[in-house]
C-alpha cells in the first residue's frame, strides 16, 4: 500500500513535532574528547630535535587548535621558533618572543598561539613536536611543548 | 519508533541516531570531516613579485583557509615584504595579508623572517596562490615556504 503525499507529509510532521522535544548532540562537538598533551626536548649539541607530543589513537583524527612553547637557552643561543607535525611538510609554526627569564645567565623564549592543525593515525599516528636550536648548546637548553586539541571520529 | 526514525533520518543530511532519549547529529561542513593542508616554495632569481601554486580546489567544494604561515629567508641587504594568500579568478577576489616579522637565523649573513596567523579565508574552485614581493636583492637564494590549513565544504 502506497501512502499518499499528504498522509506522508502528516507522519513527517508528528514524528518531527515529537523529536524536537528531544535533545541535540554534536558528535564532533569539541568537548566531547578534549585531549592535550606535553613533551620536553633538551640538547646536547646544536640542531633539530623533536619528541613525541601524542599518538592519535586508530580510526581517530585529531583537531589541534592550541599550541605553546617553553624554551630556556643560553644568551648567546637561539631558537627562532617551534612546530608540530608528523613530519611532513604541512606543519604549524609557532614564533617565539623573549620574556623575562628571572635569571641573568639564560634567555626564555615563549610562543603560543591558536592552530588549525589535524592528524590521522596514519602511518604511527605520532604527533611530533620540533625546534632548531643556533650558535651554541651552553646552559641546558630546552623546550617544552604543550597542545590542546580534541577528538573526533575518523569518517 | 520505525516511522519516526525514518523522519528523522530524512530530515537531518548525514547522521542522526536516537539512543536514550537524546539525538546525535553530525555537521556535514563540520571543520574536522574534510581537512586539507597544502605548501608551497616561492623562490626568486630577480627582485619583484613571485607566486606559487598552493591547493586547487575541487569543483563544488569551497576551501576555508584556517591558517597560514610564511617561512621566509632572503639576503641581509634583500628584503620580503608581507605576504599573501589570494583564491578564486575574478578581479573582485581579495587576498589575505600575512606580515612577516624578524626570527633569528642560523647564519648571520641571512635575513629571516616568519609570518604566521589565523585567518578565516573562503575561496571558491580553483587555484589558491601564495605571493610576496622581494626587494632589493635577489642574492643568496631567497625563498619563501608556505603553510596552509583548512578544510573543505561542500556548496551544492
Amino acid at each position: 500500500m502506497r501512502i499518499g503525499t499528504p498522509a506522508l507529509f502528516a507522519v513527517l510532521t508528528f514524528a518531527g513535532a515529537a523529536y524536537a522535544q528531544q535533545p541535540i548532540r554534536d558528535v564532533n562537538d569539541p568537548s566531547r574528547h578534549p585531549v592535550s598533551g606535553s613533551c620536553m626536548m633538551t640538547w646536547g649539541n646544536m640542531g633539530s630535535n623533536a619528541c613525541r607530543i601524542y599518538t592519535v589513537p586508530a580510526g581517530k583524527k585529531l583537531a589541534v587548535r592550541d599550541v605553546t612553547f617553553r624554551c630556556y637557552m643560553s644568551n648567546t643561543a637561539e631558537i627562532a621558533y617551534g612546530g608540530i607535525g608528523n613530519g611532513f611538510v604541512e606543519d604549524a609554526l609557532v614564533p617565539l618572543q623573549s620574556v623575562p627569564s628571572g635569571n641573568s645567565a639564560q634567555k626564555l623564549k615563549i610562543g603560543a598561539r591558536n592552530v588549525f592543525y589535524h592528524q590521522g593515525s596514519d602511518g604511527n599516528g605520532a604527533m611530533l613536536a620540533f625546534a632548531s636550536l643556533y650558535h651554541d648548546a651552553q646552559a641546558s637548553p630546552s623546550c617544552q611543548a604543550i597542545f590542546h586539541g580534541y577528538l573526533v571520529d575518523a569518517i | 519508533m520505525t516511522i519516526a526514525r525514518f523522519a528523522c533520518l530524512t530530515a537531518l543530511t548525514f547522521s542522526c541516531s536516537v539512543a536514550y532519549g537524546q539525538l546525535w547529529v553530525e555537521d556535514v561542513n563540520d571543520p574536522t570531516r574534510q581537512p586539507v593542508s597544502g605548501s608551497c616554495l616561492i623562490t626568486w632569481t630577480a627582485p619583484g613579485s613571485k607566486a606559487c601554486k598552493i591547493y586547487t580546489v575541487p569543483p563544488e567544494k569551497r576551501i576555508i583557509i584556517r591558517d597560514i604561515s610564511f617561512r621566509c629567508y632572503a639576503s641581509n641587504t634583500a628584503d620580503i615584504r608581507y605576504g599573501r594568500i589570494l583564491g578564486g579568478k575574478t578581479l573582485l577576489a581579495q587576498p589575505v595579508l600575512l606580515p612577516l616579522l624578524p626570527m633569528p637565523s642560523e647564519q648571520s649573513a641571512q635575513n629571516a623572517r616568519l609570518g604566521v596567523r589565523s585567518v578565516f579565508y573562503p575561496a571558491p574552485p580553483g587555484d589558491v596562490t601564495a605571493s610576496a614581493d622581494l626587494i632589493n636583492d635577489a642574492n643568496a637564494s631567497p625563498s619563501c615556504h608556505v603553510i596552509i590549513h583548512g578544510y573543505l565544504v561542500d556548496t551544492h
